[in-house]
C-alpha cells in the first residue's frame, strides 16, 4: 500500500499530512517523516489523519514513538482528524488518553 | 618446387602449433570451471584459479584486487608469484591509482608492454616485494553488470608482449574468477544466515520458555485453561501467563510488544520477570498496572510500549477483577452469546509516567467462560487486505461451548481459514478459561 506524506513548515510547528493506509509496511514511511521533523526540534508536529482510511497497530506504534521523542525536547505531537475506523483504534487501546486530539488543523493550532 | 613444400610444411606446422596451444587455453578455461565448483574457500579458489591463469598466459606473476565496498577501495585479495611471500601488508588502491585502479575507473582491460614507460604505473608494490614488473595485462571483474574486481597477470615468461589474443583470452578468464568470487561469497552468505536462523531458533525456544509450559487444572474441574501463542517470526512480542496467586485466586496476563523481532522479544522478556515480581506484592490489577508502567517508563525505551490485561479470579465464588492496559477487550461467552466486556479504560504502559489505572469487576456463573487475545487475531488479514475483524471474532464465539481448549482450536482455525494462503504478519495469542463451580461447594 503506497502512501502520500507531505510536510508543511511553519515557524517552528509542522504539518504532517498522510494520505492512504498506515499499516506495517507504511508504517516506516511515516517513522522516517517523523524522525525528521523530530530532528529538526520541531513543536507542535500536527499530524493530520483526515484522510487515512486505515491505521493498525504498527501505525499507532509509530506515532507513540513520534510523541515520545518529541516529549524528550519539550515539543508536542498533535494529531488532528480521526475517521471513525481510526478514531475506533485509538479508542479501544485508549490512545485518546495519551494523545491530544483535534476535529481540524486549526483547533489543533488555537489550543 | 620443395622450397615451395617445405614453406607449406613450415606453415601448416605453425598453424598445428596455433590450433594446439588455442586448444590448451580452451582446455585450461574447462578445468578452471571444474576448480570453481571443487571448492567454496574464497582464498583456496582464487589461488587454483590464478596458477591456471598465471600458466595459461605465461606470466611469471598473478593478483586479483577486490573492491571494498565500504572504504571503495580496492583490496589485493591474493598475489601469487616468485615474491609474493614479501608483501607485508595488504596492498590497497583508491579509484585511478596504479594500472588497477586504472581499470576500475574506466572498465576496461588494460595492456601494459612496458610500466616504465607508463605513467599509470604504481610502483610501491614493487619497492615493497622486490620484484621487478615489466609488462601487465589487466582485465575488470565483472559480475551482473557490476565491477567487483579486478585481475592481473605479470610479466610475460616468453619475452613476447601480451597481444589482442591474451587479452580476450584472459577476459574470459576474468569472468570465471568473478563467478567464483560470487559463488564463495554467496556461499559465505549463505553461512551467515544458517548462523542467524540458529541463533534465532534458540532466541525462540528461550522466549517461549519465559511463557507457561504447562497451565494449571482446577481440582475437580472447577476450572479449565487453555492458551496458544503463536509468533508471526522466530521471536515475538506477545506474551501470557497463567498462575495460581494462591489456592482460591487465579492470574491470567495477556501482553502485545509494540514490534517484532529481538528487540520485543527482549523487552518482553524482561516485562515477564517484573509481572512475577510485582505479581507477589499486589494481586488488585490496577495497582500491578501502574507498578508495572513506572517500571518500564523509567526503563525507557523510544517506541517501545506493551498493551497488557491482567485478570484475578476467584475460583470458589467466580467473582473476578481486571484491567487492561490499552488492551482489546476481553471477550465474554455465556449461554451461546459473546459480548465484550466493559473496559476498565486504562492507555498502554511504558508511554507516560505516574498515570492511576482503573480496574473492574465482574461476576461470573457457572459455564462462563473469557476470551484474553491478542491483535494478531483481529488484525489477521486474508489475500485481499481484509481483516479478520472484531465483528467477525464475536459472531463466531457466539455459540455454546464444551472446553476452554475447543475455543482456543476453533478459534485459531477460523483465523486461518481467514488468512487462506496470506503470511501471518502479526504474533497470535489466545488464552481461555472456563469457570465451574465445583460441586462441593454449590
Amino acid at each position: 500500500m503506497s502512501l502520500d506524506i507531505s510536510v508543511i513548515n511553519d515557524q517552528g510547528s509542522a504539518q504532517l499530512r498522510i494520505v492512504g493506509e498506515v499499516d506495517m509496511y507504511s508504517s516506516t514511511q511515516v517513522r522516517r517523516a517523523l524522525l525528521e521533523l523530530v530532528k529538526q526540534k520541531q513543536s507542535p508536529v500536527i499530524v493530520d489523519l483526515n484522510e487515512v482510511s486505515y491505521m493498525d497497530s504498527s501505525g499507532v506504534a509509530t506515532l507513540i514513538e513520534g510523541l515520545q521523542m518529541c516529549g524528550e525536547y519539550g515539543g508536542t505531537l498533535l494529531i488532528v482528524g480521526l475517521r471513525d475506523n481510526v478514531r475506533e483504534v485509538f479508542e479501544l487501546t485508549r490512545l485518546d488518553k495519551i494523545f491530544k486530539i483535534y476535529q481540524n488543523i486549526e483547533a489543533a493550532m488555537a489550543r | 618446387m620443395d622450397v615451395y613444400r617445405d614453406n607449406r610444411t613450415d606453415l601448416c606446422r605453425e598453424e598445428m602449433d596455433r590450433l594446439k596451444s588455442h586448444f590448451d587455453d580452451l582446455k585450461s578455461l574447462i578445468e578452471v570451471t571444474n576448480i570453481i565448483s571443487s571448492t567454496l574457500d574464497l582464498e583456496q579458489v582464487l589461488a587454483l584459479v590464478m596458477e591456471k591463469a598465471q600458466e595459461v598466459m605465461r606470466a611469471e606473476a598473478s593478483s586479483v584486487f577486490l573492491i571494498n565496498q565500504e572504504t571503495q577501495a580496492l583490496e589485493c585479495e591474493i598475489a601469487l608469484g616468485t615474491h609474493a611471500g614479501q608483501l607485508s601488508k595488504k596492498i590497497t588502491l583508491a579509484k585511478g591509482q596504479g594500472i588497477a585502479g586504472w581499470v576500475w575507473q574506466n572498465a576496461q582491460p588494460l595492456i601494459v608492454p612496458d610500466v616504465q614507460r607508463d605513467q599509470r604505473f604504481y610502483g610501491q608494490v614493487d619497492t615493497q616485494s622486490g620484484f621487478v614488473t615489466r609488462s601487465i595485462l589487466a582485465v575488470p571483474l565483472i559480475w551482473k553488470d557490476r565491477l567487483i574486481g579486478v585481475a592481473e597477470v605479470i610479466n610475460r615468461t616468453d619475452g613476447k608482449e601480451y597481444t589482442e589474443y591474451d587479452l580476450n583470452l584472459f577476459t574470459t578468464f576474468g569472468r570465471q574468477v568473478a563467478l567464483a568470487i560470487e559463488n564463495a561469497r554467496f556461499h559465505q552468505l549463505s553461512l551467515e544466515q544458517e548462523r542467524l536462523r540458529q541463533q534465532l531458533e534458540s532466541a525462540k525456544e528461550i522466549q517461549q520458555s519465559f511463557m507457561p509450559q504447562k497451565l494449571p487444572q482446577g481440582e475437580n474441574g472447577i476450572f479449565d485453561i487453555a492458551a496458544r501463542n503463536l509468533p508471526a517470526i522466530s521471536v515475538g512480542g506477545d506474551l501470557f501467563d497463567v498462575l495460581m496467586l494462591d489456592d482460591r485466586h487465579v492470574g491470567l496476563l495477556i501482553g502485545d510488544v509494540s514490534g517484532k523481532g529481538v528487540p520485543a522479544a527482549l523487552y518482553m522478556a524482561r516485562l515477564m520477570s517484573d509481572f512475577r515480581f510485582y505479581v507477589q506484592q499486589c494481586r488488585q490489577p490496577s495497582e500491578l498496572l501502574e507498578k508495572l508502567n513506572n517500571t518500564l517508563v523509567d526503563r525507557g525505551r523510544h517506541g517501545m510500549f506493551v498493551t497488557l490485561q491482567f485478570v484475578n479470579i476467584d475460583i470458589w465464588t467466580g467473582r473476578l477483577c481486571y484491567s487492561e492496559a490499552g488492551h482489546l477487550p476481553m471477550m465474554y461467552m455465556k449461554d451461546g452469546n459473546a459480548s465484550l466486556f466493559p473496559a476498565a479504560g486504562n492507555p498502554p504502559l511504558g508511554i507516560l509516567p505516574e498515570l492511576t489505572f482503573a480496574q473492574k469487576e465482574m461476576q461470573l456463573t457457572p459455564g462462563d467462560i473469557i476470551l484474553l487475545y491478542t491483535d494478531g487475531i483481529v488484525e489477521a488479514k486474508n489475500n485481499k487486505h481484509l481483516e479478520f475483524g472484531m465483528k467477525r471474532l464475536t459472531t463466531m464465539l457466539s455459540r455454546p461451548w464444551s472446553s476452554a481448549m475447543q475455543i482456543v482450536e476453533d478459534c485459531l482455525k477460523q483465523v486461518y481459514l481467514h488468512m487462506q494462503s496470506a503470511p501471518q504478519h502479526d504474533d497470535i495469542t489466545l488464552v481461555s478459561f472456563q469457570w465451574q463451580k465445583a460441586q462441593s461447594m454449590s
